[in-house]
């Protein structure tokens, strides 16, 4: 059965080259333009300063000169590795610079326009906290928080640079007591690209699952000889459980390629390969489930295909890449956490940065929606009517 | 036969199987309500935290007593509660003994991803703070995840600024206070408005593609119908024109769905409709390309798939074209999302006229992968 199964499969043998070797070319592709593209660019900013150089006593009106900390805050700007300060603008002189910054803004010249207050310097020179204030541009949602980062280095160069003591400093990992060592827990060394990794988290469980669910959609429906083959002693389990061994060793060869080209591409993997290979084959696995209870559920290939459909945008959707599933309502997580998708991306992260075991709640997760799913093919399939 | 006969045909062929067509307006739907309905979230990094303090074990600097006044101070801050932090735990340790283990409870419960750091204040914690030096707070955070790493000096400078507050240590304190432009305001449904550039069109391309990626491969009176003179040029366009109304049909469904669901934009929305017209028309001529070069069903199904995946990953989000040497940046341009995705940001959230060259390269996309259909059609081969 397994013989015939490989020999339908050898009749369309592009369908076989599409399945083993396009996906380890796209990581390939992948791995290359991760390389190539720049690491690194400063976040372009306009400085738009209001602190005056006079302050004006309240009391009785006499006229100080002030300007200990303006100057400095925007030197530390231009010292930032992390900023670039693409117009710097001093309100005194430049009444609508921060007209002409936000046009920056709005055509994305800059990403952010940093603010110092008019009683910036007043207020740190009498012990009061000085605060800077900062408009990065929000619309990209992912943007926002290393537009912050990169404007909070600028103060932290400032109060170095200053000596404005006292300061709460945070200090990464140092050792401690003399107890614990130096360590950078989890974190992806820096001959790595970090890069690849986190977008292949992503990338990996779409396709491997994606691939082998629509390899395996219509090994059912489409099959012509299966009535003729009920006709002789074979039973309906060997045909069924053929179909999932020929198929297996396809995702076996698939899955060895999609893990080579990974590594070869430069993969940082913290915990074992063969954990990580079982990882992505289980991912696969849970696809070909997926794939061969649509055929089985399917009268036509039309059908197939719809439920195919249907079946893998509400997967992607409710997979966590694109609405964190902690945000969703409950029913909607609790729909999340029983579809395949929603456990690949947190399994192959943990092995990949934490060395973690495959054997924890995702993997069995996917094992269990997947032996449920071939059950209810089985059932399916003994019920479903054949006609010669 | 005539063009309009052969998109009456085509059309016909469609609405033959309704599944498939209800499932083309469910889907995007579906997408709307689930968007629409979840809430929550942040712009920015959410942390759970834990705390451990040694600040009670003896110090031997230049300290005239051994002091640990303010560590509840600063666990008292997490405690009462943070906007950027989740509060998971207060590890007073007296003892040497008693670090090692909160330390290594905390590093068990980062790799169990149950919190996201931990802080561990020193010894000398509160004995520089009287001495009115810089003090400083040790902190590990979870190494895989890069946001979370370049987050945390950012959303330290709220507890940071709240415990001076509360000591009374405000001297030379400078802090950041960031007031967002061109976001989502809090009062929308941010969750979908922030997700609409990237997923409406991944949704009307993948769905479009799929419609249009059988519609050769497994139209079976094909063989016979080039036995009468109808050409295949003709039959490319009815199969273009046919699949393109039933995406403008989809594309105005979601148009109008999102807004009833509370689509934001500064942008004229008729600019809008117009972008996500161009991405359903650059998905069908995709499917038509992916569907002329494939010989069976099976075939067209995985590249489907491949050509969806690859889209998805140079659709610019998460590798930025502009920072990718010029063949690479072609390849990324290829593709229909890196056109599409900017210029509904810069409709929806900024406001911006539209980019009629990212609109027109849309438009171009789709005529390449059109002609290249046409010519692998006029080459293949069928029988009757």
């Amino acid at each position: 059965m397994v013989k015939k199964e490989f020999r339908l499969i050898r009749t369309d043998p592009w369908n076989l080259v599409i399945a083993l070797l396009l996906p380890p070319g796209i990581i390939i592709l992948l791995s290359s333009m991760e390389q190539e593209k720049v690491t690194f660019s400063p976040l372009p900013v306009a400085i738009v300063s209001n602190d005056s150089k006079t302050y004006i006593n309240p009391n009785n009106f006499t006229k100080i000169p002030v300007d200990n900390y303006a100057k400095p805050y925007i030197d530390a700007v231009i010292k930032s590795f992390y900023l670039f300060p693409k117009a710097i603008y001093n309100t005194s002189k430049y009444p609508y610079a921060m007209e002409f910054a936000r046009r920056q803004l709005l055509h994305s010249e800059i990403k952010c326009i940093i603010v110092i207050p008019v009683d910036f310097t007043e207020m740190l020179v009498n012990g009061l906290p000085g605060l800077i204030e900062c408009i990065p541009d929000s619309s990209r949602i992912t943007d926002i928080q290393s537009n912050l980062n990169a404007v909070y280095d600028s103060i932290r160069i400032f109060t170095n640079e200053n000596n404005l003591t006292p300061q709460v400093n945070l200090i990464p990992n140092p050792a401690l007591a003399n107890i614990i060592p130096e360590i950078n827990p989890f974190s992806i060394p820096q001959d790595y690209n970090e890069g690849f990794n986190s977008t292949l988290v992503i990338i990996l469980p779409l396709m491997v699952f994606g691939i082998a669910n629509v390899l395996t959609i219509l090994i059912i429906v489409k099959e012509k000889p299966i009535p003729r083959l009920l006709l002789t002693p074979v039973k309906r389990k060997e045909i069924l459980f053929a179909k999932f061994l020929t198929f297996s060793i396809i995702l076996f060869f698939q899955e060895l390629g999609i893990i080579l080209a990974s590594i070869f591409g430069g993969l940082f993997l913290r915990g074992s390969i063969i954990d990580l290979f079982l990882a992505i084959y289980m991912i696969g696995y849970s696809g070909l489930s997926v794939g061969t209870f649509i055929s089985s559920v399917s009268k036509t290939k039309t059908e197939a295909n719809q439920l195919f459909l249907a079946s893998f945008v509400i997967m992607i959707l409710l997979s966590g890449s694109f609405v964190p599933i902690e945000s969703m309502p409950i029913y909607l997580q609790a729909i999340s956490y029983v579809l395949p998708l929603s456990h690949g991306g947190p399994m192959i992260q943990s092995i990949l940065t934490k060395g973690a075991s495959i054997f924890g709640f995702h993997f069995y997760m996917l094992l269990g929606v997947s032996l449920i799913l071939n059950i209810l093919t089985l059932i399916i399939f003994y019920r479903r009517r054949y006609e010669v | 036969m005539k063009l309009s006969t052969l998109v009456r045909k085509e059309l016909g062929r469609i609405r033959a199987d309704k599944r498939s067509l209800i499932l083309l307006f469910s889907i995007p739907i579906i997408l709307i309500v689930i968007f629409g309905l979840t809430t929550g979230g942040s712009v920015t990094k959410f942390f759970n935290a834990s705390i451990i303090s040694i600040d009670e074990l003896p110090t031997y600097g230049n300290y005239p007593s051994n002091s640990s006044e303010y560590e509840d101070d600063f666990a008292g801050v997490f405690i009462k509660g943070l906007g950027s932090f989740g509060f998971q735990g207060y590890y007073p340790c007296p003892s040497k003994a008693l670090f090692l283990y909160a330390y290594e409870k905390n590093m068990e419960l980062l790799k169990n991803e149950e919190i996201d750091v931990f802080f561990v204040l020193p010894e000398d914690f509160s004995e520089r703070i009287k001495n009115q030096t810089s003090s400083y707070i040790a902190y590990f955070v979870d190494g895989s995840d890069s946001q979370a790493t370049s987050a945390i000096q950012v959303a330290m400078q709220e507890p940071i600024a709240l415990f001076r507050q509360e000591i009374e240590m405000t001297q030379n304190l400078t802090a950041l206070i960031p007031y967002l432009e061109f976001e989502v305001p809090f009062w929308e449904k941010q969750t979908l408005n922030y997700a609409f550039p990237l997923t409406i069109p991944l949704i009307i391309i993948g769905t479009t593609m799929n419609l249009a990626c059988l519609s050769i491969v497994s139209d079976e009176p094909l063989p016979r119908m080039l036995i009468t003179p109808t050409s295949k040029g003709s039959i490319i366009l009815s199969k273009l024109i046919a699949n393109a109304l039933i995406m403008v049909l989809q594309a105005g469904e979601i148009f109008i769905g999102t807004a009833l669901f509370g689509l934001y934009t500064l942008g004229s929305l008729f600019e809008l409709l117009l972008v996500l017209l161009g991405v359903g028309l650059s998905g069908v001529s995709i499917g038509l390309f992916i569907s002329s070069l494939s010989g069976t069903e099976q075939q067209a199904n995985q590249l489907y798939m491949i050509l969806f995946v690859v889209i998805l990953l140079f659709s610019g989000v998460y590798i930025d074209p502009e920072g990718l040497p010029t063949i690479m940046r072609i390849i990324v341009y290829l593709f229909p999302l890196a056109h599409a995705i900017p210029v509904i940001y810069d409709l929806t959230l900024k406001g911006l006229p539209l980019d009629l060259m990212a609109f027109f390269g849309l438009l171009i996309l789709s005529s390449v992968y059109l002609i290249l259909s046409y010519i692998i059609f006029l080459f293949k081969k069928v029988e009757v």
